[in-house]
């Protein structure tokens, strides 16, 4: 059907499907990809476009809705007037983190500018809300629009030089995000639109738990397509985890298996020559399955006569004891023995996963969005046998990545595809495959048990954690070993006999993965739960108790003396520690005590992470001079949204004195970039900002030589000004000079400790127990993450694992049906917070300066999350006097309480 | 698959009668898998919101952005609020007749319109008559147009009492998990979304609510069937419609 519509000021007439989806019309056939898709839904609003000038959901439309009417995408709105404000305040607000909502808003910020009305802060909360941002921008994108409605300057001002740690610039990436000209992977495919040889691929998944595959019958499948199943890949053992080698993960999985373990599971891949034909051939696929009985919980793999693996359900154990725990309890006026519960949790970065492989020339090219392009092609050189020097893996912009990108999720598929037939292949997954196959939060039930003196002093500690990796080993050690010894620490300022056993089953649920958090987001829920009910317990104040407790500056974490995520025990001494001045001033920043005293629903609680992988972390740098003066670093960590690249290139500013705005920072991708574990453990700052700082400080010592050495004395660098002339005379200087030398700083860095950020949050909350509503009415949020690189870039990160946090703690929970399947696999029945839930958080960084760290920094990606959901749940008791010691602390649950 | 364009009721009814289905905003039937032929009805000029003397007519295609927005509607404040706490991602799009032709038990701008006993003027090619909105819900996502009719238009009552829209979901913007609606105007009158397989006004609760509030409360839980499901249990409905109930009916300063 021929359908014309004016858009972005032109006259379209396409002729297409009238039913036909208005986005893929618009991604697909217009090649505009600044309008995202992200659910399919009309939830999410990634796909959101102005019809008529106002702001809807492409994605639900269909193409003949346009007929006749006037589209404007990101692509027309750039080149409008007002559009520059609203950039400049998405900017100096810090409104934005991966980018990928962020064409949306712009919309609606667009549309709100021109709708011409004033608008309160809760107004203009509910006009945005059509819109998620997973990084949790909420705050940031209404601090932008209200400064825009006011018609106040929306600059911000920007430092300029070299001298800029500690300082709120302008990230490098906000630019092309908020023009919608980023490119993520996943507009891949409208970029390679219109190639012949390109395959897609497609997964035939497992309806069924736990069955053996008997037979597959292909023969029916027409057209040259390539069907994969267990029988014809290669047969290697590997597993999907992105970890330092060798993996703390089990070698458990193959590209495909039998028998097949959580429903979902791909049991076949099809590689044809459009997505309509491989989704076609899959509804030729006929598969015979022997149904086995599932094992559905942890509890029950412990128990049960099936194995869900040949070796068993354990994956692994871990039984550590510092000091006497029975004594200490024996000496204790007080124990409290408790037990909690957590969910399984979905990421949902809003960008679902694309990847694309190709040969160029004789490299095997797979361009995706990964957080560990190293692991990747490591683990993909096993898979095919081909050499690390024929494989290229980089990544693209990201659309937010929460640790799911820590995992091989499509990297390994098109690759082998690509290995198989000699032809590019294309693979991306929708909402809801995304729901099925990629990763999620591990499930825990753990004991807990606390013993103290009265006057509150612990004297033993003890914890008991089941954990549930699902289907696959994926960081099951790991992950579990943190409950425990990224938690138990903060409290050993006088205690000294502490126990931790933890047992990690399969389940034949969906495999669990990284997330942020890793672990800390359970083991601190049941701590910082038990602190609370021992604080009540001893009738003391719960700030109190922790004070009382926490650790100190100078203080060896006693469980790092005998327990490591997955290598040998490593003491660790506290250098930097911030946690008793977040106590002490939230205390009076929030007015606990007289809040307390007149009965206000309050809770507190804190958290500890570590930064990096303590021994295992390794991050190299390169920092070149440019014939104009301008400096290339090259990091190979990835950006998943947080910065990073930008924070890289405030600390190579600092550290050579070359100007900020003369670096740019090019990172995660193998064949351009120095080594780096990769983006995870919330390393990128502390690790690769280490590695950054001393290839930055070596090129500035090779500059500052080759000075001395040309004219005598040595110069000052500072500003890009060398001595009193700019670099950009002395680069070319070099290159052209008499005496060439090209100028290239070399750094690198370890992690020997895993320095611990640490929080403390307090929120007050309004409870109606009739209906179960919980609205948050204040939430202070203290963090000490050392020295602060960008404080408004670190703030985002700080934003937006407090929201996921608060999703974790009220509603956010994958369910399954009584037969291992996800019955909410969409953005409708698994809720996400949007504007609405979103509370203002009050945010206080106390600067400490960690020793280790570059300029003084620790890290910052993860640590908010950790004290969000007990600090919401100990409050949810003061309302209703119910403990709820299991996620999520529904509405339901608190109305039925 | 087919699409057409209708200018007129009459075109528009014509191809509903041969088997067409009307898409408005198409925020429901864009999401069914083999919709079949569709007809817009977008281009008829049915999106109006206009004073009638003894009544507020809102045309089928009116969407729930106009409605937050009319001042009309003021006096409505039940379904003003329905409207503003209706999903913002889709506010532009969805239209108040797919809210009601849809016939789900969620529909927020139902419970409304059955406070204000608001009537649909239905048009077919015989001509159109006129019903009673809560007549329109004849199962779940089942209408009881006859074939070949769509809905025209709502009318809705001079109204100048007081009303109060309440729903309460998983998250603040999620669908209704339950739904009230309340009008005071003489009578007091009561519906409910969520709260049995379509949007219902609950009559033995208004009647009940002269001997007490328990009493109005037992009524309630009697003449109501909310459903278990993943979203909700039944037993949490039931304790949201009491507490809704109290809440509505404080807010209207009853
Ligand atoms: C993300 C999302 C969020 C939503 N949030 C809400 C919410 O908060 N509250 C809520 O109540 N609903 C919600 N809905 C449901 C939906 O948006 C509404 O029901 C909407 O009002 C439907 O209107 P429409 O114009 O889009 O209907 P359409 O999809 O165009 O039509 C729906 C049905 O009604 C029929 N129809 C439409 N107009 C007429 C007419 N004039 N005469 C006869 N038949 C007609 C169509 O044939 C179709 O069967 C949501 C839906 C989505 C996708
Ligand atoms: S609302 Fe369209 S992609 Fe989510
Ligand atoms: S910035 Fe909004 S989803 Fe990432």
């Amino acid at each position: 059907m021929r359908i014309e519509f004016e858009m972005n000021g032109g006259h379209k007439v396409i002729d297409c499907d009238p039913q036909k989806s208005l986005l893929s019309v618009i991604r697909e056939d217009l090649g505009l990809t600044g309008t995202k898709y992200c659910c399919g839904g009309g939830e999410c609003g990634a796909c959101t476009i102005l019809l008529d000038g106002k702001p809807v959901t492409s994605c639900i439309m269909v193409a003949a809705q346009a007929n006749g009417h006037s589209i404007e995408t990101i692509e027309g709105v750039r080149g409008e007037r007002e559009f520059e404000v609203i950039k400049n305040a998405f900017m100096a607000h810090g409104a934005l983190q991966c980018g990928y909502c962020t064409p949306a808003f712009v919309l609606y910020a667009y549309h709100i500018l021109k709708d011409g009305r004033q608008a309160t802060r809760e107004e203009i909360r509910r006009e945005i809300a059509g819109v998620y941002c997973r990084c949790g921008s909420y705050q940031k994108i209404i601090d932008a629009m209200e400064s825009l409605l006011s018609g106040g300057s929306t600059y911000a001002e920007m430092p300029e030089g070299s001298d800029v740690v500690g300082k709120g610039v302008e990230r490098k990436d906000y630019g092309d995000k908020i023009e919608g000209r980023a490119i993520y992977a996943y507009d891949l495919k409208p970029e390679i639109k219109g190639r012949e040889d390109v395959l897609y691929l497609k997964f035939l998944r497992s309806p069924h738990a736990f069955a053996r595959i008997k037979g597959i019958d292909t023969g029916k499948v027409k057209g040259t397509v390539l069907v994969l199943t267990h029988e014809n890949v290669p047969e290697v053992y590997f597993t999907t985890a992105g970890q330092s080698y060798p993996e703390a993960s089990p070698y458990d999985t193959r590209l495909l298996n039998n028998p097949v373990r959580y429903v979902g599971e791909p049991v076949a891949i099809v590689a044809a020559e459009s997505e309509d034909e491989a989704e076609e051939a899959l509804g030729q696929i006929s598969v015979e399955y022997e149904v086995m009985k599932p094992v559905l919980g942890p509890e029950e793999a412990l128990r049960t006569s099936i194995r869900i693996h040949s070796k068993g359900n354990v994956v692994a154990e871990i039984h550590e004891v510092v000091g006497d725990p029975a004594r200490g309890f024996e000496e204790a006026d007080l124990v409290i023995e408790r037990e909690y519960e957590t969910q399984m949790q979905k990421h949902v970065h809003l960008e679902p996963y694309a990847s694309f492989s190709y040969w160029d020339n004789d490299v095997l090219t797979v361009e995706t969005g990964s957080q560990v392009v190293y692991h990747c092609r490591r683990t993909i050189s096993r898979i095919l046998g081909l050499p690390e020097n024929r494989i290229r893996v980089f990544s693209h912009t990201m659309g937010g990545g929460f640790g799911d990108r820590q995992e091989m999720t499509l990297e390994q598929y098109v690759a082998v595809v690509t290995h198989m037939t000699g032809k590019p292949c294309f693979a991306s997954l929708t909402r809801e495959e995304q729901f099925f196959i990629s990763r999620r939060r591990h499930n825990a039930r753990i004991r807990m048990k606390l013993g103290a003196k009265k006057d509150g002093t612990l004297t033993a500690m003890s914890m008991n954690a089941l954990s549930d990796t699902g289907a696959y080993g994926s960081h099951g050690l790991t992950v579990t070993t943190n409950m425990g010894s990224m938690t138990l620490p903060l409290y050993t300022r006088h205690c000294r006999n502490i126990a931790f056993d933890a047992t990690v089953v399969y389940t034949n649920r969906p495999i669990a993965g990284a997330f942020r958090g890793y672990g800390t987001t359970q083991g601190g829920f049941a701590l910082e739960s038990a602190m609370d009910e021992l604080a009540e317990a001893l009738g003391m104040d719960p700030i109190d108790l922790r004070l009382k407790n926490v650790i100190e500056e100078g203080a060896i974490d006693p469980i790092s003396e005998v327990l490591s995520e997955g290598g040998e025990a490593i003491p660790r001494r506290i250098e930097s520690c911030g946690i008793e001045e977040a106590l002490k001033r939230g205390r009076e920043l929030f007015d606990w005590d007289r809040n307390k005293g007149e009965g206000g629903i309050i809770g507190v609680a804190c958290g500890m992470k570590g930064s990096g992988v303590a021994g295992f972390e390794f991050a190299n740098a390169t920092a070149k001079l440019n014939e104009d003066g301008s400096v290339t670093v090259a990091i190979g960590a990835a950006d998943i949204g947080q910065g990073a690249e930008s924070a890289m290139a405030q600390i190579a500013a600092q550290a050579s004195g070359i100007s900020f705005r003369d670096i740019r920072v090019t990172s995660a991708d193998t064949e351009r970039v120095p080594f780096d574990m990769g983006t995870y453990a919330s390393s990128v700052t502390y690790v690769t900002g280490m590695a950054v700082k001393r290839a930055a400080e070596d090129l500035r010592e090779k500059v500052l030589q080759r000075a001395e050495r040309l004219c005598g004395g040595r110069p000052e660098l500072k500003d890009s000004i060398l001595g009193d002339k700019p670099l950009r005379e002395f680069a070319m200087e070099c290159f052209y000079g008499n005496d060439r030398d090209e100028l290239c700083g070399f750094g690198s860095a370890t992690d020997i400790t895993s320095p611990p950020p640490f929080s403390a949050h307090f929120v007050e909350l309004n409870v109606n127990r009739a209906t179960g509503e919980v609205r948050i009415e204040r939430y202070l949020a203290m963090n000490d993450i050392g020295k602060v690189i960008n404080p408004v870039a670190a703030e985002g990160q700080i934003h937006g694992a407090i929201l996921q946090g608060i999703g974790y703690a009220l509603f956010e929970e994958m369910r399954l049906d009584e037969n291992g399947k996800l019955i909410n696999p969409d953005l409708t029945n698994y809720k996400i917070p949007s504007a609405l839930d979103a509370p203002d958080i009050e945010n206080h960084f106390i600067e400490t300066n960690e020793p280790s760290g570059p300029f003084g920094a620790k890290s910052c990606g993860e640590i908010a999350f950790v004290p969000v959901a007990p600090a919401i749940a100990n409050a949810i008791y003061r309302a209703t006097g119910t403990r709820f010691r299991k996620l999520p602390v529904t509405r339901e649950r608190i109305a039925m309480s | 698959m087919e699409y057409r364009y209708a200018s007129t009721i009459e075109e528009a009814c014509r191809l509903v009668e041969n088997g067409f289905s009307p898409i408005a905003g198409g925020t429901e039937i864009n999401l069914k898998h083999g919709a079949g032929p569709l007809v817009d009805i977008d281009g008829i000029g049915m999106n109006y919101i206009e004073d009638r003397g003894d009544s507020i007519a809102i045309g089928a295609t009116a969407t729930i952005a106009q409605i937050e927005r009319s001042s009309l509607l003021r006096e409505y404040n039940a379904l003003t609020i329905a409207a503003v706490g209706f999903t913002q991602s889709v506010k532009h799009l969805a239209t108040i007749g797919g809210n009601i032709a849809e016939s789900v038990a969620s529909a927020d701008t139902a419970p409304p319109l059955l406070v204000f006993d608001a009537e649909a003027v239905l048009a077919s090619l015989t001509g159109e008559r006129i019903v009673r909105v809560e007549s329109l819900f004849a199962g779940l996502r089942k209408n009881a147009l006859r074939r070949g009719e769509i809905i025209k238009e709502f009318l809705l009552p001079r109204f100048d009492g007081r009303s109060y829209f309440r729903k309460v979901g998983r998250t603040e913007d999620d669908l209704a998990v339950t739904s009230m609606a309340i009008s005071v105007s003489g009578d007091v009158r009561i519906a409910l979304g969520s709260a049995a397989s379509v949007p219902m006004r609950a009559r033995n609760a208004e009647k009940a609510l002269s001997s007490g509030m328990g009493a109005a409360r037992d009524a309630l839980l009697s003449e109501t069937s909310p459903r278990d499901s993943m979203r909700a249990a039944r037993d949490y409905r039931e304790r949201l419609e009491t507490a809704l109930l109290e809440e509505c009916l404080r807010e209207v300063g009853l």
